[in-house]
């Protein structure tokens, strides 16, 4: 087991922010979330140190226990709840946290991730900024805008190129830039030119998708349903499921038990990349009228997905009756109390009530197909 | 990710590069190009008051005074070997260090500054020798052997310390004075018999934080100004702050450079380590 005892460089309630972690394992002390270039910093920390760190407000401490496999590189994602404020009052939502064991405070919200997926949250969130900022005329908005971004990712290529176009005098900020970047020069304006016109002409992810995401437990034959019916319409189909199997041992099939372990182990540590993923697969298909997303077993991976594809995206349960589910994985020579209890399918009255339609496990697949397209539009 | 072609240098890079950079020559310049680092770690203080604290030092508001020590009663123990008195404390740096490791503002400062006021100087770290900290513990905190070695290690007044450095990190580096400020580990036989057996003793216990060992510290009786400061290293928490308090207060700081964290693919960079070394080189 590893235990989260402090964050370090703690990030302030206007920040959207990647911290480097102190972890407790095995009763020592390291640090998680740095480069390999910086992590000679982290070296000997002791008890003594962390105190002097806390201290002095160079670090916070922690108590969060994590079951992530040991040498898994951990940090820390926080986003404030200034930059909440301000990411909607320039209409770029800051992302819903989908990560283990999230914490809330006055001012604001962390949890335990992975480096990649803790990325993922700054970069794609910046990318959607910037998308807003070119399709943005009024200059108090772009500043605004430029400013949000400066508390997420404030070395980033976009966010220079951001500050620089609304800077009340470019040259100026060029300047400061050239003093903080290496490799920022006066040719550098070129450069963000083009990035900004660039971002002016290509799509943001995931907008010319109809995404139509199905969530209902073992047992319910929503596997079968999903299916049918797109076959029968010819839609696009990606599955979580299918994710997760090609993060296992390749040439074999998994069993359901192991299914089910690493797809809750997928969703604590890498749900961004699991949708991320999901969702490029979707894109692929994106000539498709629609692409139904199945295997949705989490209220809040559906909560990323609304939040990747905000205004393309509908959701759909399928439901049967406890005692057809136990008799179908009895039927499979499944322990029914065993799937039935497991973090996997725990959710799915919640998944129930937030979806845009219930389908009952017996409903006319064609039914169903027509009124989902109804649905999407 | 959308990347410049200024994509950041990351250590693997470094390691590739470095040797391109114009300090390295085939023998070290007759004047150790090196600066001088000193970070905040210490307590009591909010996150907030550090960062306007810096604005208002790059700004020649305020000066780089003495501050309480994070270990005071190993500074104390130090101190009053070197015949330091209690009202009369120094202001700390090192040789091309910004220690505290994990601070999240640095100061890269001018050996110019000490010209104004030095006190003296150790060979390693006072305080943790005073202390018995990590490889120092090989000598008892409170064993007179231990009172001995600083003082073996140490001098007072300005001294001829320029002449000294210049001369152990050429015997322990050759040519590399980069190897010196990354804290690469000195040529044993380049050391005095005290810190050799320090290293040993690290060795021997598995210590990997060693470079304060060997890393001379520098006490100033005068305090450092703004210009005396060649950069400014901010973790990337701590940048984000600084940059909106200098962008809200309108100021430039035309001469300074930022050495900022930052974060990326591959994690968390707490400083640019490749730029921290440049300047703590000496780098123009």
């Amino acid at each position: 087991m590893t235990r989260v005892v402090a964050r370090l460089d703690p990030p302030s309630s206007k920040s959207f922010a990647m911290s480097p972690l102190v972890v407790e394992r095995d009763g020592k002390l390291e640090v998680t979330g740095f480069t390999e270039g910086s992590a000679h910093r982290g070296n000997d920390l002791d008890q003594n140190k962390l105190h002097e760190l806390i201290a002095a407000g160079h670090a916070t401490p922690a108590s969060v226990e994590t079951n992530f496999p040991p040498g898994a590189s951990l940090v820390g994602i926080w986003i404030g709840r200034a930059f909440g404020a301000l990411a909607s009052e320039i209409g770029v939502e800051a992302p819903p946290l989908v990560v283990a064991m999230t914490t809330s405070d006055d001012e604001g919200s962390w949890g335990v991730t992975s480096v990649k997926d803790a990325w993922l949250y700054l970069d794609l969130w910046v990318g959607r900024a910037l998308a807003r900022f070119v399709k943005t005329a009024a200059t108090d908005e772009r500043r605004m805008i430029a400013k949000a971004m400066r508390w997420a990712l404030p070395l980033d290529p976009r966010t220079l190129a951001a500050s620089w176009s609304s800077a009340e005098q470019p040259a100026r900020e060029l300047q400061w830039q050239r003093q903080v970047v290496r490799g920022v020069s006066s040719a550098s304006e070129q450069q963000m030119r083009a990035l900004l016109e660039q971002t002016q002409r290509v799509p943001e992810p995931y907008q010319n998708l109809k995404v139509v995401a199905f969530s209902g437990g073992t047992g319910t034959h929503r596997e079968a349903m999903v299916r049918t019916v797109t076959d029968a319409r010819g839609w696009g189909r990606v599955s979580f499921r299918d994710a997760i199997v090609r993060r296992l041992a390749a040439g074999r099939v998994p069993s359901k038990a192991e299914l089910m372990r690493t797809g809750q182990l997928a969703v604590d540590m890498e749900a961004m990349s699991l949708a991320v993923e999901v969702l490029g697969f979707a894109e692929a298909q994106s000539q498709k009228r629609i692409v139904a997303v199945d295997s949705v077993r989490h209220s809040k991976v559906a909560a990323l997905l609304k939040w990747l594809a905000p205004n393309n995206l509908s959701r759909v349960a399928i439901t049967a009756k406890t005692e057809v589910r136990v008799a179908r994985l009895r039927d499979r020579h499944l322990d029914p109390d065993a799937i039935l209890a497991d973090p996997t399918e725990k959710e799915l009255d919640v998944l129930e009530r937030e979806a845009d339609v219930n389908f009952a496990d017996d409903a006319d697949p064609i039914a169903v197909a027509d009124q989902i397209s109804a649905l999407a539009g | 990710m959308t990347e410049f072609p200024y994509e950041r240098a990351n250590h693997a890079e470094f390691s590739k590069v470095w040797y391109l950079l114009p300090m390295t020559v085939n023998a070290l310049p007759p004047v150790l190009p090196i600066r001088l680092g000193h970070a905040f770690p210490n307590p009591p203080a909010s996150e907030m008051d550090w960062i306007q604290w810096a604005i208002a030092f790059l700004d020649g508001k305020t000066e780089l005074d003495a501050r309480a020590a994070t270990n005071s009663a190993v500074v104390a123990r130090a101190e009053g070997w070197l015949g330091i008195a209690p009202d009369q404390r120094p202001v700390y740096s090192y040789a091309g260090c910004l220690h505290p490791a994990l601070g999240r503002i640095g100061l890269v400062l001018s050996t110019g500054w000490l010209t104004r006021g030095l006190q003296g100087g150790s060979r390693c770290d006072s305080g943790g020798l005073a202390g018995g900290l990590g490889g120092f513990a090989c000598i008892g905190p409170h064993h007179a052997e231990c009172k001995a070695a600083l003082l073996d290690l140490s001098f007072a007044g300005t001294h001829n310390w320029r002449d000294d450095l210049h001369t152990e990190v050429s015997a322990a580096y050759g040519a590399e004075v980069q190897a010196y400020v990354r804290g690469d580990e000195p040529v044993l036989a380049s050391l005095d018999d005290h810190r050799r057996r320090f290293v040993q003793y690290a060795h021997a216990k598995g210590i990997t934080d060693k470079r304060r060992l060997w890393t001379w510290e520098f006490r100033a009786t005068s305090p450092a100004k703004n210009t005396d400061v060649y950069a400014i290293a901010l973790a990337h928490e701590a940048f984000k702050l600084f940059d909106e308090l200098r962008r809200d207060s309108g100021l430039d700081f035309p001469d300074l450079r930022v050495i900022s964290g930052s974060v990326g693919p591959s994690a968390v960079h707490h400083f640019q380590e490749l730029e921290v070394v440049e300047a703590l080189s000496g780098a123009p």
